[in-house]
């Protein structure tokens, strides 16, 4: 129960999962939003008509952070990491857990930031023609994709990891 | 279902009918006019006039006029409507009858005199306002001088002079001017921070000594070169006037507020106008002779009658042909579906329009992207909230076509996620195990305890999509003629994909018997017949054998796309069971609310439930729309659809702000939602 790895032990290392998940998820989707944001304010400055699809163009790069607060939602709900149960994760389960975790933590950070570079690129379309929104949305959901399947495989390591 | 079936027109007629039928023309917009005079120029028809340009000056100086209007009346109007309509955009309805009145209706000469006058008198009164605030303030710090400023000045003997010092050298001034000249006095009136006010009395004799003393220690003279009376009586009037004015003003912006009930009948002016001008423009594509002129365009076959009728009933001197499109011609492309499908028009055109004579593929996407729709969704609460909104949000915005169509796609989509929701026993996000008995019974799949089932349950349904796509590049082969291709390619493909799937489900069971040995070894047999097909017919018309099989193997390679497009449908998986998640993680941190916080917890709870459930219902709202729209457009147009059409735009009135309704228009939804 209380072998260690890294200085770590098995509960602790379900937490670092489930925290570090959280964290890339949020700070890819902060990236992302605030690039395509912030082009977004310089539109709008001109055209503010323009609000409707700019804001979903900006929110695209936002489901990373909610995908990785999902994994970590998940570790902290599978594993009782609200009660007592999490105590008793043994070391080799929770090392499992932060591997399975591993899928989301870095693909959510690097696809967020790239789909936000997208999502600009949209955003200066919209700019010259108000009905390319749709399509700025199409070419940003294609990076988002990577994250979507992360997700799945992330979600699947950590059920296998729960049944033991 | 289809491209609606275009003629091209050429219609040549006499100079002096030509503004009554290009409004025509207008009204009933059946025509897509085309460049004729670009066509033409390269002939070099020497009575052509190439340059010719209708005279829009007068339009233009008018409607200069009204956006001044409109600008400035817009600075006086209430602000009408929620966040939503400022989003969407709303329009206004009105009679085409009226519409083509209103130059005479709208008294544009005396309104915009009016405003302007207005306007005039408004600046006036901020800039004398300004300059009042002004001369207050600098009078601030003179009030305790109980001498008129009229009196400041030379006497006979005597100066009196205002002015102000550093406040720090004032003691050194006073003590100076003391010491060396007598007959003089200098009195603080006032001082701040920085400066000592002060009036200074002397004799005009020692001026220049004193006067030099004076500017040693920086002492700036001050006038008040209006003014006459005393400190206070001029602050006093000064308050007088600053509140007059403001009367003024007040009164002022009233008038102009009177005016803004003018304002929905000067848009229409404004639209009226803009489509005047559309007239003018549209001419630069005509052809012109001194005493002719000559336009091409499409029109639809079914309207070739109708625009017949219209253009005769013009005038005699009009002559036209219809002719089919020719192969290498390009014609404009428009939709033609029921009213079933119309809405989903817009997840097609948002890729593209189809080529002229190609399939047209919004009806054969629309069942595939609301199951998808419904899946990402998959919540029955959810699905009810969207159904309820998107049926307000088309009854409110009836008169905006896309938004309209858009809301007709949610309601469907709603309604499917209601299906998808209660198959997967999904209630407003809430742990199966609460569910009633009755609800829990509608389960078939519960996608946590059991997501392997539900990720097989997306790639059934996105290899039934792809499938679905062969079959459609097969009907669309043979019915362009290319018979060999569409039965034995396209079929060898389905032989060969469903074939390949079981042996790949065969292989990754690891062993365990999940297929009779059977249907295994038919299986086999399909993929054999599947290949040898896809081999020799991808390319039929090759002229070397080895040509043939070259492009063949290259076909068979492409095959292997279809393992990862049936992949990308497990984002479906993931979607549905985001929606899922979070709702549930809402759920959870609303309860921990309810325990955790005493009295209000359950308050609380509420807002924490209402607030957190519409938040996800948006973020996956349009996931929900763009990945679906990306499955179409990526996986199953890639199997069978090309695009690159333009789209058929009719010559027709075009109003941002107004919606047009009127017996004169054509009952034809399509074409009037030009107008919109």
């Amino acid at each position: 129960m209380n072998e260690t790895l890294l200085l770590l032990n098995g509960y602790q290392w379900a937490v670092l999962a489930a925290s570090l998940s959280v964290i890339f998820g949020g700070i890819g989707s902060c990236i992302g939003i605030a690039s395509a944001a912030k082009m977004s304010a310089g539109v709008l400055a001109e055209d503010p008509d323009k609000f409707g699809g700019l804001l979903v163009l900006c929110i695209l790069p936002g489901t990373q952070g909610i995908y990785g607060f999902i994994t970590g939602l998940l570790v902290v709900v599978f594993f009782g990491l609200l009660g007592g149960d999490g105590k008793s994760i043994v070391l080799a389960q929770g090392v499992r857990i932060f591997l399975g975790c591993m899928p989301v933590m870095i693909m959510c950070l690097v696809s967020a930031i790239f789909q936000g570079a997208v999502s600009t690129a949209g955003v200066g379309m919209v700019a010259k023609r108000g009905e390319a929104a749709g399509q700025g949305m199409i070419l940003s959901a294609l990076v988002e994709t990577y994250a979507v399947l992360s997700l799945v495989v992330s979600l699947f390591l950590i059920m296998a990891a729960q049944a033991g | 279902m289809a491209v609606a079936e275009v003629e091209k027109i050429y219609l040549a007629a006499h100079d002096s009918i030509r503004e009554t039928l290009v409004e025509t023309l207008q009204k009933k917009g059946l025509v897509h006019i085309v460049n004729l005079r670009k066509e033409l120029s390269e002939t070099e028809l020497e009575e052509l006039i190439g340059d010719f340009e209708p005279d829009s000056k007068d339009v233009d100086f008018v409607l200069s006029r009204v956006n001044f209007v409109l600008d400035f009346l817009g600075e006086f109007q209430k602000k009408e409507g929620g966040f939503l309509s400022g989003m969407m955009g709303e329009k206004t309805e009105v009679e085409l009858s009226e519409f083509e009145k209103i130059r005479a209706k709208v008294d544009l000469e005396g309104i915009y005199e009016e405003c302007e006058s207005l306007e005039g008198r408004l600046n006036a009164i901020e800039t004398e306002l300004g300059k009042l605030e002004n001369v207050r303030k600098e009078l601030k710090p003179w009030m305790p001088l109980d001498i008129k400023f009229i009196d400041i000045g030379e006497t006979e003997n005597t100066i009196f002079a205002i002015g102000q010092f550093p406040v720090l050298n004032f003691d050194k001034a006073e003590h100076e001017l003391e010491d060396s000249v007598i007959e003089s006095s200098l009195d603080m009136i006032n001082k701040d921070s920085q400066f000592a006010y002060v009036l200074a009395i002397f004799l005009k004799e020692r001026s220049t000594e004193v006067n030099q003393i004076l500017s040693k220690y920086g002492f700036q003279t001050t006038s008040f070169a209006n003014l006459d009376d005393a400190p206070e009586e001029e602050v006093a009037e000064i308050a007088e006037q600053i509140y007059n004015l403001q009367e003024e003003k007040k009164a002022v912006i009233k008038k102009a507020k009177d005016l803004v009930s003018l304002k929905s009948d000067l848009i229409v002016l404004k639209n009226y106008l803009e489509n005047m001008k559309n007239r003018a423009k549209v001419q630069l594509n005509f052809a012109k002779t001194e005493k002719a002129f000559m336009l091409e365009g499409w029109v639809r076959k079914e309207d070739v009658a109708r625009f017949k009728k219209e253009v005769s009933k013009l005038s005699t001197e009009v002559d036209f042909t219809f002719a089919d499109p020719k192969e290498n011609e390009n014609p404009p492309v428009m939709l033609k579906n029921n009213k079933w499908f119309t809405p989903f028009e817009i997840v097609t055109s948002l890729y593209g329009y189809p080529k002229y004579g190609e399939l047209d593929p919004t009806a054969y996407l629309a069942p595939f992207f609301i199951i998808f729709f419904g899946i990402c969704i998959g919540d029955v609460g959810y699905g009810l909230i969207l159904t309820l909104a998107s049926l307000w949000l088309k009854k409110k915005f009836r008169a905006k076509e896309t938004i309209r169509n858009f809301a007709v796609l949610f309601i469907w989509g709603g309604l499917a996620s209601m299906v998808a929701g209660a198959l997967t026993g999904s209630w407003f996000t809430i742990e199966t195990e609460s569910l009633p008995l009755v609800l829990r019974k509608m389960i078939i799949l519960e996608p946590l305890k059991d997501p392997v089932t539900f990720l097989v349950f997306c790639f059934l349904f996105g290899f039934a999509h792809l499938l679905f796509g062969v079959v459609l590049e097969m009907y669309d082969n043979i019915r362009n003629g290319r018979w060999i291709e569409g039965i034995f390619r396209e079929g060898g493909k389905l032989i060969l994909l469903p074939g390949i799937a079981l042996l790949i489900v065969q292989m990754l069971s690891m062993g365990k018997e999940v297929l009779p040995a059977t249907l295994l070894s038919v299986a086999k047999w399909m993929s054999i017949v599947g290949v040898v097909l896809i081999v020799w017919f991808t390319e039929p018309n090759a002229k070397s054998i080895f040509g043939r099989i070259g492009s063949g193997v290259y076909g068979l390679y492409g095959m292997t796309s279809f393992i990862g497009d049936t992949i990308s449908y497990s984002r479906l998986m993931a979607l549905g069971l985001a929606t899922f998640l979070i709702g549930w993680g809402i759920n959870i941190i609303g309860g921990i609310a309810n325990d955790m916080i005493p009295f209000v917890g359950f308050v609380i709870m509420a807002i924490i439930l209402v607030v957190g459930h519409l938040f996800n219902l948006v973020i996956n709202l349009i996931s929900a729309f763009v990945h679906p729209a990306r499955l179409q457009y990526v996986e199953f147009f890639g199997k069978f659809f090309e695009g690159g059409g333009r789209p058929f735009k009719p010559f027709a009135l075009d109003a941002k702000n107004l919606v047009f309704k009127g017996p004169e228009l054509l009952k034809d939804d399509k074409l009037t939602s030009n107008l919109r």
